[in-house]
């Protein structure tokens, strides 16, 4: 009987693309951080504001349909005014979506999911078995942004673009889609102006410490500080005079490209939104150049 | 010195240690079993960093989670490796002695003693980031010794040692057992156990399987389906007479040694130089491939079932 | 044993401190609120000069609220969860003095960094703000209101630190700012529950603002200071008798996280 000795055998099937690699670091991140209960319900929970805000549209388009006329909120609203024209308007709801709850949320997100993701690495030297496979740096770079990114945009672009189907499906009349079809790039774009410079940031500090609390510390604490800070100068100085310190809080310099890319700045955009896009495009390179850089350096064993 | 009776840890749905009841004098013991078998479970139950779920746990006649006193005598070696890396490892054995109520003065005198008795001396003082494996493990087991405990508990001690510190811990730990002291030595190697004591304790899958001393493991190990390998001269002609034999089940060429299957391995031992009387055939090594804890095991799991 | 082990967790912890990145961190925290205070003053703002007592807003916010609470958010909240973490927490309660003794001393080692930071960021704040007059009644009443914020904060943030192990530190903030930085604010009875009410009607009591402004009513309380002062000591001691009452039930094993 004739022995059939095939000796090693490469493997004939077909391997993943090299471009899909890193999805393999993505959805594993992903899905170790969807484990953490309290991460999971806050992700629902950032679903709510798209709800509330739906439920405000609505009420806006039967005011509208009633024939409108200006409204003068007061309080936190007082300085933007409802004009009765569908695209402002609902591009400043997007905006106030953007801006506060989703604000707030991302900073939570970001702070449970982003510290651990690079520095448990550092510590458990995971690198060695990230790299001991044939993954080049930039896909682990892609495969760990893809997970802070993933839950960003749960959080921000899909719960955006549901709230403004809502808006179409609870409008008076489809005109509506004629009037406001850009809003869903602004929304796309709102969200990557949230997520790059946030994600970047967040990886960077989790690539400059092998223990996650410093990480998680850093984080808030960017928060912490340039939001006190710059709220202790508008109630000081004025928000007239303070307003060139806005670079001082990350929040705020979201806030004023996101208020420009819904097209609601009155300002002149050189001097109001181009510094803190300069700002934002900035922090996003360097974090991206440090974390870069950490993750090439080689390990000490 | 130790005492559980009926005692069981559950993780939620998860089983850690069932049912498991023993009750062990002062000397040393093997505790025995693969990983994931329920070992450092049952360590904690009796350090008292669990409380058992059923049951009752007394070390040295107190219940350790109740009364953290007790573990003034009991000496901890744990599996994980030592922490903060900015500090030295004597700092750190200072810092353990001192909270195990020694003042300054004595603490230090004792670290350095003990760190020079497990081969520390020249690395004391430095950071513990900068040592070796075999380093880290040494200080882990001075912290555990440094207080002379009356019991000392360690999980796999010799891990990342190389073959010299192995043989020094492991006189270390038979001194320690001569002195009459307690030691509960966990480990999932036969051989390196075996080489500090000769009472074992074999737990899987969070039971209890079997205890005794050395001679009843291997005698149990002896009736496990085993492979034997035998290098001689005229592997052909014994092959020949093994295959007529009812103790050997098997028989192959493999590398230029022929492979004998069994199900009886002590009676092939038995037997075989009586098949080899007369024949003139010289056999220069008689080795078994897979005499082995998991061997065991997988025997002791088939009687608890009843397949065996 | 059990204070001896508080004692000697906090010798070790306080001298863990004294490395060069821990130091580094903690001179930017106190310098902090006088870089702000400078920053206001080069815009032309004149604190003093304001009837409104604006510098003393300003370092309310600055020093017992934000320098504490940062320093506290790092020390204390994850005081379990770094142990857990770096599987130290072994090696330390295999001890005869008990797990709470080492909770204790961990916490009594975070709060005194707290405090350390936020009188070194109050004397480097009034240093450069240079009040004309009422410097040392000033220090005196942020200083106590540095440590009263201390053990209130720390106390709290250990707390949810030993309930919540594994995200200490966002639970931290999350509570923070629902709690402290809105339910605190709100002008009714519900803002008692927060550290912050108390710490805001100490000063209030020790700082005799101006005319009691409508605006303060409802966010600022009227009673004696000392019963405020009580208060937060009594909560401090109350959460931290809690934590440790629940670390010495809590199974924390590496291998399990927490059991």
């Amino acid at each position: 009987m004739p022995i059939h000795d095939l000796g090693y055998r490469a493997w004939q099937g077909t391997l993943v693309p090299e471009l899909g690699r890193f999805l393999a670091i993505a959805v594993t991140g992903v899905r170790l951080a969807w484990r953490n209960r309290w991460l999971r319900r806050i992700v629902c929970m950032a679903w709510l504001p798209a709800v509330y805000l739906s439920v405000v549209v609505l009420l806006y388009e039967q005011w509208l349909a009633q024939g409108g006329g200006k409204l003068v909120p007061t309080g936190m609203l007082s300085n933007f005014l409802l004009v009765g024209e569908r695209h402002a308007d609902w591009s400043f709801f997007l905006w106030v979506f953007f801006r506060y709850p989703q604000g707030l949320l991302m900073v939570v997100v970001v702070g449970m999911i982003a510290p651990p993701l690079v520095s448990q690495d550092v510590r458990t030297r995971a690198f060695l078995l990230y790299f001991s496979r044939p993954i080049t740096r930039l896909e682990y770079l892609l495969g760990k942004t893809s997970v802070v990114g993933g839950y960003l945009l749960a959080i921000t672009a899909a719960p955006g673009l549901l709230m403004y189907l809502a808006a179409l499906l609870l409008s008076s009349d489809l005109g509506a889609i004629g009037q406001t079809w850009d809003l869903p790039l602004r929304i796309v774009a709102a969200s990557l102006v949230l997520v790059l410079p946030t994600t970047a940031l967040a990886l960077c500090f989790s690539s400059l410490t092998s223990d996650t609390r410093y990480a998680t510390f850093a984080w808030f604490a960017v928060w912490a500080v340039g939001w006190i800070t710059y709220a202790l100068l508008v109630t000081s100085v004025g928000a007239t005079a303070s307003e060139h310190w806005e670079l001082v809080s990350l929040y705020h310099s979201l806030g004023r490209v996101e208020r420009w890319v819904f097209g609601l700045e009155r300002g002149d955009f050189i001097t109001r939104v181009l510094p803190a896009a300069v700002e934002l495009a900035v922090l996003t390179v360097v974090s991206l150049a440090v974390l870069v850089r950490r993750i090439s350096s080689p390990m000490r064993i | 010195m130790i005492h559980l009776e009926h005692v069981t840890k559950l993780y939620g749905p998860v089983i850690g240690v069932n049912d498991v009841g023993f009750s062990v004098p002062a000397g040393g013991y093997g505790l025995l079993g693969p990983n994931g078998s329920g070992k450092t479970t049952l360590l904690n139950l009796i350090m008292g960093q669990l409380r058992p779920t059923l049951g009752t746990v007394r070390v040295l006649g107190e219940n350790p989670a109740r009364r953290p006193a007790v573990l003034r005598r009991i000496g901890y070696c744990p599996e994980h490796d030592v922490p903060y890396p900015g500090v030295t490892g004597f700092d750190f054995v200072v810092y353990l002695l001192k909270l195990q109520g020694f003042g300054g003065r004595p603490a230090r005198q004792r670290a350095e003693r003990v760190l020079q008795h497990v081969g520390m001396e020249g690395a004391m003082h430095r950071p513990m980031g900068t040592y070796s494996r075999g380093m880290r493990q040494r200080t882990k087991l001075a912290q555990a010794l440094a207080h002379e405990p009356d019991l000392l508990v360690l999980d796999e001690p010799l891990n990342g040692l190389d073959p010299i510190g192995r043989h020094e811990i492991t006189e270390l730990l038979k001194a320690w057992i001569r002195s009459g002291r307690g030691l509960v030595l966990a480990s999932h190697l036969l051989h390196e156990v075996e080489a500090v004591t000769q009472s074992f304790l074999l737990i899987c899958n969070g039971r209890l399987l079997a205890s005794g001393s050395a001679e009843e493991v291997h005698a149990l190990m002896a009736d496990v389906p085993n492979e034997i390998r035998i290098r001689c001269d005229g592997a052909g002609e014994l092959a020949r007479r093994l295959i007529a034999e009812d103790a050997v089940a098997s028989v192959r060429f493999l590398e230029g040694e022929l492979v004998v299957g069994t199900r009886s391995p002590a009676t092939l031992y038995a037997r075989l130089p009586g098949w080899l009387e007369g024949t003139g055939i010289r056999v220069h090594q008689v080795r078994s491939t897979d005499d082995s804890l998991q061997a065991l095991f997988a025997s002791l799991l088939r009687i608890h079932r009843g397949e065996a | 044993m059990a204070l001896w082990s508080a004692w000697v967790v906090f010798l070790f912890e306080c001298r863990r401190a004294l490395r060069p990145g821990h130091l580094a961190l903690a001179a930017a925290m106190a310098v902090f609120p006088a870089a702000v205070i400078a920053l206001v003053q080069l815009q032309g703002a004149r604190l003093e000069t304001r009837g409104d007592h604006l510098w003393v807003l300003l370092f309310f916010v600055l020093i017992p609220e934000a320098v504490c609470l940062l320093g506290l958010l790092l020390w204390a909240s994850p005081i379990l969860q770094a142990e857990v973490e770096a599987k130290t927490w072994t090696y330390l309660a295999v001890r005869p003095g008990g797990k709470p003794a080492i909770l204790v001393g961990k916490y009594a080692a975070a709060v005194v960094r707290a405090i350390l930071t936020g009188l070194a960021a109050l004397t480097l704040a009034m240093a450069v703000f240079r009040p004309a007059e009422g410097a040392l009644h000033g220090w005196a009443c942020f200083a106590s209101l540095v440590v009263l914020s201390s053990l209130a904060y720390g106390s709290l943030y250990l707390f949810l630190g030993v309930l919540f192990v594994r995200r200490a530190m966002a639970i931290a903030v999350v509570y923070t700012f629902a709690l402290e930085f809105l339910v605190g604010w709100i002008p009714a009875v519900v803002n008692q529950l927060s550290v912050q009410y108390y710490l805001r009607s100490l000063l209030g009591q020790w700082y005799n603002l101006p005319g009691n402004p409508g605006w303060l009513r409802g966010i600022v309380g009227a009673a004696p200071a000392w019963q405020y002062a009580l208060t937060l000591v009594g909560v401090a001691a109350a959460l931290l008798a809690l934590s440790a009452l629940i670390v010495r039930r809590r199974e924390l094993v590496a291998n399990h996280g927490d059991a």
